[in-house]
């Protein structure tokens, strides 16, 4: 047979070596990642607030204080060695209300971002990929929600169905998904023009396959970017809405509403939103910083090598 | 602006039916209020078993035949008939069960694989997309297409981006006869590849030919290799075709004023005295 | 007479992820004043990395582990940004293989022909000259090109010249300087084949007339053949063969010239059957020890595995790297 090729060897892989190149590119992933300083400091970050979510009922001092334990013989007390941040008007300790508080930020985040991503790219792929006017139809449609200022539309949502946690989720998600088709739709415009996607279509392969396989699956990169990157945001965007006094209603332990009603306590009681004001600044820090550090790593044209 | 149909005739000097044939091809781009001919009315015949080659430089229409006559691109205007059967009267269903039949390799291996899919994978794609051919049958299929192009079974599990550009083309050409098509077109399946790794496919395609009994359409802007590789020669330029023949002909005796400045502009190189 | 460009055993080591590339090991080329020289090799033998690391131009984190590159009897491995700026598009220039990513689309080409001589000047110290005196230098620039119709060209955009054109304004650019050396890397790869004829023979014109050595890079020995009047061949960062086109080409002495050589197909069409080169590139990470052709010549022997072939001389200005050469 062909004896100018010479690379033939007969041998049964092991699974270390049936997933060597997976092995290999998050070995490089995990280098590349560990020598940038901001990146480790948002992972850091994340993996804080993560634990806190997970963990957080087990993890606050005071955990009959994080819905709503009144009381007011310890009424707006300084941080001291047992309230670290102080308590509140109820008398409930604010570091236990800030921890708990974690968990459904956490929530708020992965809803919102999961939902304007999964309204989002599939639209965004069909509108790329078909082209035509199902793409004008799409495109439109998502000009006009990008055309009104995210936080107003929201603010408008929420007072259409009323305040609360839930309906603050929904409203941020509707403003969230044009985001996604923008840029899953300008990416899938590119990926469309590559030779393997030609060669799917050569091979008689219909449309949902070459979605799936062929454009999604190439998509993915800016999408984990935005989505790390949007984590940060949406919790910053529910926060401002429960800042309003749309958002959770008290005693629910959601950042946002904490410093809403700490506001009428400012300046002399600072501890009351000073601390899940930074709680909510250092969450949304470190996921920007990851979802920078991510970016940095996933695209091979942003790094230097 | 003539069409040149190209009949070679069998040994018993009868016309035999040709493989592929395609009358009076025709493209025009719309692009921004501008008409552009890519291809204008072109004509040819593949013999079963044959090697027919496209020269051309870029802009010359070789590339949107090779595709028109795949139906990838459709034509404005012009009619293909493939294995007897009207192929451009063809869609859906019917169109997609001919599409077995005939495969294309294309010029740039670096991006004709799916960079998130496995090797494995790729060279399974003809098989699920088009049969229902899965689990052991299907692993047994991709492993002796492996086989076939010297690939160690291991490759199953890389990515192409770990392969060199010779082998991920081996790669394509394993998915284009996967279903064992008749009719194989490549569209400068070397021009991306280094000289000696050129050779290499070169044989391969040639011995390949003859194992699987397949006709090849070779496009390529390389007149050393067409000489080389294929039995008749179309030569276009402008969307036309300036000459055709057997490649012997056109190149010993070109008629076309056009072709003898193309193959006067390829450099000699002094060879080897042996 | 001392030779205008000498490169003397140079090794260069490219740190990267999994390990040290050894792109460049111990390599010696010399070029006198008003030769043509071609390097040609394939994928990997290091000489686009060469090229760029005479220009100093090469990959960031390249490290030079040996060797001296000798330019008109000034060392270039040492030079501060501010001297190469007066060496770069001055005494050395360079061209590329895909003229349009070379060139601004955004602006005219007389623009960008101007900005590259009124830069050639401030680099020396000298004030740019004034909008006339430049656009007459465009001009000639043009003309020294063999561009007829130089003032529409002098105000289209790259976008609506050919690549022929392009590549023409290109090796314009590279001259306004008025280079003692032109290093041309895969100058027609990108072009098609009569427009290739027309550049070659235009490099071959400047030499000619200007007296401008050139180094051209290319993998289409063709290329090389016609412009070139020596050559030397690469190989997985070694120079395998270097001397006179016209004896390298018809009397290879080194395997893989031979290899190389065979597998080309001939336009002629004598029906040789094509050979090819078994096995693959090597892993500069881990190249093969000794001769680093070794793994795929069909000579090989255990020496060639021990020792690294020195150079030897075998005719008028033709010298191979190998244990078991041709005669």
């Amino acid at each position: 047979m062909s004896a100018e090729f010479q690379d033939t060897a007969v041998h049964v892989p092991t699974f270390k070596e049936r997933h060597a190149s997976t092995i290999r590119q998050w070995r490089l992933y995990i280098h590349l990642f560990r020598g940038s300083f901001s990146s480790m400091l948002g992972l850091a970050l994340v993996l804080l607030f993560l634990i806190l979510a997970a963990f957080g009922p087990m993890l606050a001092p005071y955990p009959e204080d994080t819905m709503g334990a009144v009381k007011l013989g310890q009424r707006l007390l300084p941080p001291s060695l047992a309230h670290p941040f102080g308590t509140d008007e109820m008398g409930a300790d604010i570091l236990s209300r800030v921890i708990v508080g974690a968990r459904t930020s956490l929530w708020i985040g992965l809803v919102i971002t999961g939902l304007g991503a999964g309204i989002g790219v599939p639209l965004g792929i069909i509108a790329g990929y078909k082209g035509g006017f199902l793409r004008a139809a799409i495109m439109r449609v998502t000009d006009l929600f990008l055309a009104v200022p995210g936080l107003a539309l929201a603010l408008a949502i929420v007072a259409a169905l009323g305040p609360g946690i839930t309906n603050c989720v929904i409203a941020l998600a509707i403003v969230w998904w044009p985001g996604y088709v923008r840029l899953v739709e300008a990416k899938t415009l590119s990926i469309k023009e590559e030779l393997h996607v030609e060669a799917a279509r050569a091979l008689g392969a219909k449309t949902p396959w070459i979605l799936r396989r062929h454009i999604l699956p190439n998509c993915l990169t800016p999408i984990v970017v935005k989505a790390s990157m949007d984590m940060g945001m949406a919790i910053l965007s529910a926060a401002s809405l429960g800042f309003i006094g749309l958002g959770a209603k008290p005693p629910h332990p959601e950042w946002g509403s904490m410093i809403s009603v700490a506001r009428t306590y400012m300046p002399d009681w600072w501890w009351y939103s000073a601390f899940p004001g930074l709680a909510i600044f250092l969450t949304v820090l470190g996921f920007n910083l990851l979802g920078d550090g991510l970016r940095d790593i996933l695209d091979p044209r942003s790094r230097g090598r | 602006m003539s069409s040149l149909a190209i009949m070679p005739t069998t040994k018993t000097g009868s016309v035999a039916e040709p493989l592929l044939s395609a009358r009076n091809l025709t493209k025009i781009f719309h692009t921004g209020g501008q008409d552009f001919r890519a291809v204008d009315n072109v004509s040819l015949d593949i013999q079963a078993g044959k090697v027919l080659g496209i020269v051309g430089e870029s802009g010359s229409g070789k590339s949107t035949v090779a595709r028109m006559v795949m139906r990838l691109i459709e034509p404005t205007s012009g009619q293909i008939t493939f294995e007897g059967e009207d192929l451009t009267a063809k869609s859906g269903e019917a169109l997609r069960r001919t599409r077995r039949h005939m495969q294309i390799v294309f010029q740039n291996p670096h991006s004709a694989l799916n960079p998130r899919d496995t090797i494995g994978s790729a060279i399974a794609e003809p098989f699920l997309v088009q049969t229902k051919i899965r689990g052991m049958e299907l692993e047994r299929r991709v492993e002796a297409l492996l086989d076939i192009i010297s690939l160690p079974k291991a490759f199953k599990y890389r990515y192409p981006h770990e392969l060199s550009g010779g082998q991920k083309q081996r790669v394509c050409i394993a998915r284009a006869v996967a279903l064992e098509p008749r009719l194989l077109v490549l569209d400068e399946p070397t021009s991306a590849l280094d000289v000696s790794v050129q050779a290499q496919i070169i044989m391969f395609l040639q011995d390949l030919r003859t194992r699987l009994n397949l006709t090849y359409l070779f496009i390529s802007h390389n007149l050393a290799v067409v000489r080389h590789l294929c039995d008749d020669v179309i030569v276009m330029s402008k969307g036309a075709i300036v000459e055709s023949g057997s490649t012997d002909a056109v190149f010993k005796a070109p008629r076309a004023a056009y072709t003898r400045q193309l193959i006067e502009s390829v450099p000699r190189i002094p060879r080897l005295h042996e | 007479m001392t030779a205008l460009l000498n490169i003397d055993n140079y090794r260069l080591d490219i740190p990267t992820f999994d390990g040290v590339l050894k792109v460049l090991d111990g390599i010696d080329i010399t070029l006198e004043q008003g030769d043509t020289l071609g390097i040609v090799g394939e994928s990997g033998c290091g000489k686009t990395v060469l090229a760029r690391s005479i220009l100093g131009i090469g990959p960031r984190n390249a490290k030079r582990v040996s060797g001296h590159i000798v330019f008109d009897s000034t060392a270039l491995d040492e030079l501060s940004e501010a001297d190469w700026r007066r060496v770069r598009g001055v005494k050395i220039s360079m061209i590329f293989q895909d003229p349009m990513t070379y060139l601004n689309p955004l602006l005219t080409i007389g623009r960008q022909l101007s900005d590259v001589i009124a830069a050639h000047y401030r680099a020396q110290g000298k004030s740019a000259p004034g909008r006339a005196e430049r656009h007459a230098r465009c001009e000639r620039l043009l003309e020294q090109v063999q561009i007829a119709d130089t003032q529409r060209v002098l105000k289209s955009y790259p976008h609506q010249l050919s690549g022929g054109m392009r590549q023409r304004i290109l090796i314009a650019m590279a001259l306004a300087g008025e280079p003692k050396l032109l290093i041309a890397d895969e100058p027609t790869t990108a072009l098609d084949v009569t427009i290739q004829a027309q550049i070659l023979k235009l490099l071959r014109d400047l030499v000619d007339r200007l007296g401008l050595t050139v180094v051209m890079i290319s993998h289409d020995v063709g290329a090389i053949a016609a412009l070139s009047r020596r050559v030397a061949v690469m190989y997985a960062g070694t120079v395998v063969e270097q001397g006179m086109a016209e004896s390298i080409l018809t009397r290879p002495r080194h395997p893989y010239t031979r290899g190389l050589l065979a597998a080309l197909p001939d336009i002629e069409g004598d029906a040789q059957p094509l050979e090819s080169i078994p096995g693959t590139i090597p892993n500069l990470i881990n190249p093969p020890s000794g001769c680093r052709f070794h793994p795929r010549c069909l000579r090989a022997t255990a020496i060639c595995r021990q020792e690294k072939p020195e150079t030897r001389s075998v005719g008028a200005d033709h010298v191979v790297a190998c244990h078991h050469a041709y005669d």
